[in-house]
């Protein structure tokens, strides 16, 4: 039974369709995701204008056709367009990446509100310029806690302790495991890699949300992206690809 | 399948052209001398064989480099980049751009992988080497055409060349009232002194 729905939304993903529609995937803040058809997005700018690009928070009315079928977007109005985001090469390849993480983690029609509110909040952080590693990699966490896999930083996995001098992250498990349950054969699996006492420290206050009250060394940032880029990869299970066009873009410390 | 079938089901994978077009079209072709058939099935023979993106600014062409690449009444010191070779005929026929051309083609896209080495960015860095005085970055004002515009600027910066972006805002004839708030907002933080 199609359904009429007014709400707001931000666009993620545009693609053509045919001579003159488009396909646009919106993050809804209380739909989920929803793969729409715009018709004649192309050939008339009337109808849709500039509502219809990447990262533009529209408020929309659409008919949904029910799972599995292409919503029908019968209007848009444009919210905020996020121009300074545009103008600026980095802060696109940061909201292009933070784009992502969202589809990424959340599969059409999945409950989204908090992920809805969290993209938002950085798209309109992003107006302001690019941001920092730190930020980018609270956004990561965030994402991560959102979607329910929130890696286990506090204590170890196997024995619970917070109190070692070594620790290896365990991707099989999802957290971490001290060195002495490593010897006894927790965590030993092929996919775990050691962490440093100051990468658990940042990562750790960066999941807590308040300000990290340390300056790490960029060494200490790097292995941090690193591994929460590996922790990202392997439930993506495929690299993300703003991921690599940030790498490409700038190299070291572009997030 | 019989030549007829064949024809119609080949025109169908046209953009544009569906079943009734195509068999209309073959109709028409049929109706025609059969000087109009050999020529239309000749030329389209022609086309696949002879045209050639320029090895020099991408266009498509018979020769390359192309008929503008090597015009000699062309500015050579200005280069308008575009994303495809239809923007590339969208500009040649306002007849207000005299300078070459480089298509890319395509845009750079962070979502889809596309990155500088997806697109003919470096080859357009190479052809700098010469006196190139100015970039005219003719693409699209998507957030794609922003980013690859963003992207040209940043490695041509250094040089000393001039890159402008072509202007984006009402259009020739267009009403304040039925154009939508984000081109209203962009018309307006570019506009110019009169």
């Amino acid at each position: 039974m199609p359904r009429r729905i007014h709400t707001d939304a931000i666009v993620l993903l545009r693609h053509e369709l045919g001579e003159s529609d488009r396909i646009v995937t919106l993050l809804t803040c209380d739909q989920g995701i929803l793969r729409t058809v715009a018709p004649a997005a192309r050939r008339s700018k009337r109808r849709f204008g500039g509502c219809l690009e990447l990262f533009a928070r529209i408020e929309v009315s659409l008919v949904d056709l029910g799972a599995g079928k292409l919503a029908r977007l019968e209007e848009a109005v444009l919210r905020d367009s996020h121009e300074a985001v545009k103008s600026d090469l980095l802060a696109i390849a940061h909201a292009s990446y933070l784009t992502e993480l969202i589809l990424v983690f959340w599969k059409e029609r999945d409950e989204a509100g908090q992920a809805h509110r969290l993209l938002g909040d950085a798209l309109s952080r992003l107006d302001r310029g690019p941001m920092s590693t730190q930020e980018i990699r609270r956004f990561e966490l965030d994402v991560l806690a959102l979607a329910g896999f929130a890696p286990s930083l506090d204590a170890c996995l196997g024995c619970g302790t917070n109190n070692a001098r070594q620790w290896v992250f365990d991707h099989d498990r999802g957290g971490i495991v001290c060195q002495s349950c490593l010897t006894q054969g927790v965590g030993s699996g092929p996919r775990n890699e050691p962490v440093t006492p100051s990468v658990l420290r940042l990562l750790r206050e960066l999941q807590k949300g308040g300000r990290v009250s340390f300056e790490a060394a960029p060494q200490t940032r790097g292995a941090a992206r690193a591994l929460l880029g590996r922790i990202i990869q392997g439930y993506a299970g495929r690299p993300l690809r703003a991921r690599e066009f940030l790498r490409q873009l700038a190299g070291k410390g572009s997030g | 399948m019989d030549a007829m079938s064949r024809l119609i089901s080949l025109l169908k994978q046209l953009p544009g052209v569906g079943e009734k077009t195509a068999t209309r079209l073959v109709f028409h072709i049929l109706s025609s001398s059969r000087d109009y058939g050999h020529a239309l099935a000749q030329s389209v023979a022609d086309v696949v064989e002879r045209v050639r993106p320029c090895k020099q600014c991408g266009n498509l062409s018979e020769t390359s480099p192309c008929r503008i690449c090597t015009d000699p009444k062309r500015d050579p010191t200005v280069i308008c980049v575009v994303e495809k070779v239809q923007d590339l005929l969208a500009i040649e026929n306002t007849h207000e751009h005299r300078g070459l051309y480089h298509v890319l083609p395509g845009t750079l896209s962070p979502l889809e992988g596309r990155g500088p080495e997806q697109i003919r960015i470096h080859e357009l860095l190479d052809r700098l080497e010469k006196d190139v005085v100015e970039i005219i970055v003719a693409t699209s004002s998507s957030v794609e055409g922003e980013a690859t515009a963003l992207y040209i600027k940043k490695l041509v910066d250094s040089r000393g060349i001039r890159v402008s972006r072509i202007a984006s805002g009402i259009p020739v004839g267009g009403e304040l009232e039925y154009t939508d708030r984000g081109t209203i907002g962009r018309a307006l933080s570019g506009r110019r002194e009169m």
